[in-house]
This record gives structure tokens, C-alpha cells and sequence, in this order.
């Protein structure tokens, strides 16, 4: 199924600017116990996600929708809002 | 920042924030906007359509100046299957054009900016990029927020800052959102010139329609989920969304991107949208179920409003709740000034404006129906085989070979769709029509 490539063409449509002082931290420790790993399956923008030993995000790109933070379930991501300017800007939101 | 206590700081200049502003603008109060954005609007997703039902009453004359992009006549219900669709029976009401409550489809980042600058004229202060971190205490009441700009102290904080609230968490008042507690909304804006939207939907200039699709996912981990797909007409643009819970998409493991580009080449959908081309990608989430407890919605010195406050109908629906419940909280801060008391005693007459407003009669049914395990979602889930193969015997039966079928057509939906769900007093008459209608069935 092409929807990975899809996906990047897709996010390739948003406009955003990552904060320097990174949005989430992950406490990947934590990750290292989790077996649901529900953050590789909520995020629309596919952030997350698994090596086959450890966990790997990435901040840029973010559509701040805030599911990851929802759904984790050791509290392992610290997610807040990008700073002021910072992050995504819809035109068409 | 200077040390000027303003009467109100609004987080947030969504349409909550920006109807609390506005009102309390006009009230001759002092108010401050302040926005995460460089503009409003920009950090918004508009995964519905705006119910003009409270805007009429804030801007009477809003037709002329808002931007609004179609006026929707029909909402289409359809319920997908692998390789069909069918179509419930609606309503393309005409008068709803020149109804004094309308919904229109909207782009936020147009709709919020316009209305945010209303209360800017009316004579609210809107300082936008400026993301608030964190609230200041004051004797144990919150006296203003914090920001990386400096700090900024009113006499009330009205949280209006959305779904992932930070005025509600840090307040206390709301603990972060949990999985089931939340849809995710994915959503793409794509283009379409207007001749060939008003061709495809049967429309003129102005007028719009939703088209409404249920389907199910089911993921690698064998659970099947329902979810709700939707398609509206924008001026120029279609925009296609999926809903779904999160501990739904949790349980059955389907990423949610996949969710949507499963929808897009649905063989329905995709002639729907084809030659349309992507404008953009979005992601938001949707809060349901209230708050169920309504004395989290003020604390000393802090009212939340809109998505914050969870104000959403047991539909989902949050436009027309989010001004109402900012106007509320914009009536009780006046109160408050009037009273010079600004405890969670005197901030409690929010319940009553709300009340005015009709929000706790909407916070209670949301709740309701959020509690009884959403049968909607049953129905959903368990039903839509067994209308497909009513279905097909109605309008496919000179393709189809005719199976067994043990009842008459009525007798079947009265076996798979009524019997399931109906309490004794309708099962039992019904029952009985369906037994005798069976009975002349099979004696033809």
C-alpha cells in the first residue's frame, strides 16, 4: 500500500516552523516497556515511531492535535504548544 | 508589561474567546485577547459546520461581512460498505437559504480572524503569538497568566484556549484529555473549481451540502471499529474529514492517516473528489461527553469556555455552543465586577447564564449519551451487513440470485435491525406484524 509516500506528500501541503526548544520530549526509557505503543498509530502525522528496540519521534511536522499525549499510557510524552510563532500555521484550517 | 490589572484576560481568540471578548468589550469592560497564533484562526481545524444559531445574535448583520463559504441545504447520511453505499432518505430544504439560523461551511482561519476583529473593533486588546505557559496565584485565586512576553494580571481568566486546554490544566479545574474521551479528526482541503462543486452536488452559487458516511476499520489486531467519514462543499474547495475515537483507533491499530486514505479510495468517495487536488493536510481533536461535573467549569478567579469546557453537543457540534458559553462566561465576569468579588462563590452565576444559554440542558445530554455506551456506535458497528443484504433485495434483486431467506423483507428487518434494540412493548407488536407478514410471504 503506497499511503507512506502518500502521507509525505500530504504533510508536504502544511505550513510550519519548529520551535528550537523542542515541543515533545519523550521519555524513551519508558518507551522500552510498552508493548501498545499507541503513539505509532494516533499521530495523522506519523511522528512516532518503533525501530524494533527503541522509540524514535521527531518534532517537525507536528499538526499539534495532541493525541500522542492522550493516548500514552506510562505519561511518557511531555507535550505542550510550540511557542508563539512557532509550529504549524493553517491557511485552511 | 506594565502592572495594570485588566477586568479579563481570554485565552484564546477562537469563537468562545472571541464572543467573551466581543461581549465584554461592549459591556465597556477591559479585556485582553491573547492568541497562540500569529493570527486567529490559523491554529484552528474546522471539522464541522458553523451554526449561525448564537452568531446571529452577537452580529446580526454577520451575512454581509463574515466570510462564509456555502450555505447547506441537505445533509446526506450514508452508511459504506466494501464495494457499496447506501443512501438514506434526506431532506434538500430550500428555505434553509433564507432561515434565521443557518450552517455554513467555513475556513477558520478566515472566520476566526474576522470574528476576533470584531471584538478588536467593539474595543477588546488582542495580543496574538503569544502562547500563555502557565497562570499566576494569587491567595489561592488565579490573578492573571504567564507568558514568554511577560506577565499579564486581570481580575478573571477565561480559559478559551481549546481542547488541550493549558488554562484548565494548570488551573486544576481538567486533567488532560483522555483517549476516550476524544475523537481524532483528520481532514484534507481540496481543490475544485466552484462551477464543477455547484455540477457535481447539483447546486447554485451559495449553496452547499454535507455528505455524512459511516463505515467500519478493522486493523491488524482483528477489531472492527465504526467511524465517520465526512465530505462538505466549501466555495472552491471540497473538505473530507474522518472521525474517529481514539481508543477505538488505539484497539484496532490502524495509523490514522491510513484511516482517511482508506476513505479516499472508497470507489464512492473517490468519484466524489476526483479531480480535486490537495490544498491541505490537517489534524484536530474533538472533545465529547461534557465535563460531567459542572463546578469544574469555574474556579477562583477562572472560567473555561468552549472546547475547554468541553462544550460540545452529544452531536459533536461545538460552533454555536462555543459563542454561547463565551458570552456566559463574559456575563458573569460582568457580574463578578459589579459584585467586586471575583471567588469561585460569586464565578458560580456562570451556571446560570449557561443555564440561559441552554448549555447545561447540552453538557448534560452530551454526557448522557456519551455514558450509555453509544449505541449509535452499535448500530454502526452491527448493522450495516444486514441492511446491505436488505438492501440488495430491494434494488439489486434482478442482479443478485435470490438466496434463502427465512422471513419476508419485513420480517428481516424486524429480526435484525428492530428486535435487537426495541424495548418489550414495541418488540411484541411488531413481532407480531412480522410473523403474519412472513406467514403471507411464504404461502406467495
Amino acid at each position: 500500500m503506497p499511503t507512506k509516500a502518500h502521507l509525505d506528500a500530504k504533510l508536504a501541503t502544511v505550513i510550519s516552523k519548529p520551535d528550537p526548544e523542542p515541543h515533545i520530549v519523550v521519555q524513551t526509557e519508558l518507551c522500552l516497556a510498552c508493548e501498545e505503543r499507541p503513539c505509532t498509530i494516533v499521530c495523522p502525522a506519523n511522528l512516532y515511531w518503533w525501530t524494533g528496540d527503541q522509540m524514535v519521534h521527531n518534532c517537525e511536522g507536528c499538526l499539534e492535535c495532541g493525541s500522542c499525549r492522550a493516548v500514552c499510557p506510562h505519561g511518557a510524552i511531555t507535550w505542550r504548544y510550540p511557542r508563539w510563532g512557532y509550529g504549524v500555521r493553517y491557511r485552511w484550517g | 508589561m506594565t502592572g495594570h490589572v485588566h477586568d479579563c484576560i481570554v485565552v484564546g481568540a477562537g469563537p468562545a474567546g472571541a464572543a467573551a471578548a466581543l461581549q465584554l468589550a461592549r459591556d465597556g469592560l477591559d479585556v485582553v485577547i491573547i492568541e497562540r497564533g500569529k493570527r486567529p484562526g490559523e491554529k484552528n481545524v474546522m471539522s464541522g459546520v458553523l451554526v449561525t444559531r448564537k452568531l446571529h445574535d452577537l452580529v446580526p448583520d454577520f451575512r454581509q461581512r463574515a466570510p462564509l463559504q456555502r450555505c447547506i441545504t441537505e445533509e446526506i447520511f450514508c452508511i459504506l460498505g466494501q464495494n457499496e453505499v447506501l443512501r438514506l432518505p434526506s431532506l434538500r430544504n430550500y428555505r434553509r437559504l433564507s432561515y434565521e439560523h443557518q450552517a455554513f461551511t467555513v475556513f477558520r482561519s478566515e472566520f476566526d480572524a474576522w470574528f476576533a476583529q470584531e471584538a478588536v473593533n467593539a474595543g477588546a486588546e488582542l495580543i496574538p503569538a503569544t502562547l500563555v505557559e502557565d497562570l499566576i496565584w494569587e491567595n489561592g485565586r488565579v490573578a492573571g497568566v504567564r507568558t514568554r512576553r511577560g506577565d499579564l494580571r486581570a481580575r478573571v481568566v477565561i480559559g478559551a484556549d481549546g481542547v488541550n486546554s493549558t488554562v484548565a490544566e494548570k488551573s486544576g479545574l481538567r486533567s488532560p484529555p483522555q483517549p476516550a474521551e476524544v475523537s481524532l479528526i483528520v481532514r484534507q482541503v481540496l481543490d475544485l473549481p466552484a462551477e464543477q462543486i455547484e455540477e457535481r452536488f447539483a447546486l447554485q452559487p451559495g449553496e452547499g451540502v454535507i455528505l455524512q458516511f459511516s463505515g467500519l476499520v478493522s486493523g491488524p489486531t482483528g477489531v472492527t471499529k465504526a467511524y465517520y467519514t465526512e465530505l462538505y462543499t466549501n466555495r472552491d474547495s471540497l473538505s473530507l474529514t474522518a472521525e474517529i475515537w481514539l481508543d477505538a483507533l488505539q484497539e484496532c491499530g490502524v495509523p490514522a492517516y491510513e484511516v482517511l486514505a482508506a476513505r479516499e479510495r472508497h470507489p464512492y468517495i473517490a468519484r466524489l473528489i476526483q479531480g480535486t487536488k490537495l490544498r491541505e493536510y490537517q489534524a484536530h481533536l474533538i472533545p465529547w461527553g461534557g465535563v460531567g461535573d459542572l463546578s469544574r467549569l469555574y474556579g477562583d478567579g477562572v472560567l473555561l469556555a468552549g472546547d475547554a469546557g468541553k462544550f460540545t453537543t452529544e452531536e459533536g457540534v461545538g460552533s454555536w455552543t462555543a459563542m454561547a458559553s463565551g458570552t456566559a462566561a463574559a456575563r458573569t465576569v460582568k457580574y463578578a465586577c459589579e459584585k467586586g468579588d471575583f471567588s469561585k462563590t460569586t464565578l458560580a452565576a456562570y451556571l446560570d447564564f449557561l443555564d440561559e444559554e441552554g448549555l447545561i440542558e447540552t453538557q448534560r445530554e452530551a454526557r448522557q449519551a456519551w455514558q450509555r455506551d453509544n449505541w449509535r456506535w452499535r448500530i454502526l458497528t452491527q448493522y450495516p451487513d444486514r441492511l446491505f443484504s436488505i438492501a440488495r433485495r430491494y434494488f439489486d434483486e434482478w442482479m443478485v440470485e435470490e438466496a434463502e431467506h427465512p422471513y419476508s423483507p419485513w420480517g428481516e428487518l424486524y429480526h435484525s435491525v428492530i428486535k435487537p434494540v426495541a424495548p418489550w412493548y414495541v418488540r411484541w407488536p411488531l413481532g407480531l406484524a412480522a410473523w403474519i407478514d412472513t406467514r403471507r410471504w411464504r404461502r406467495e
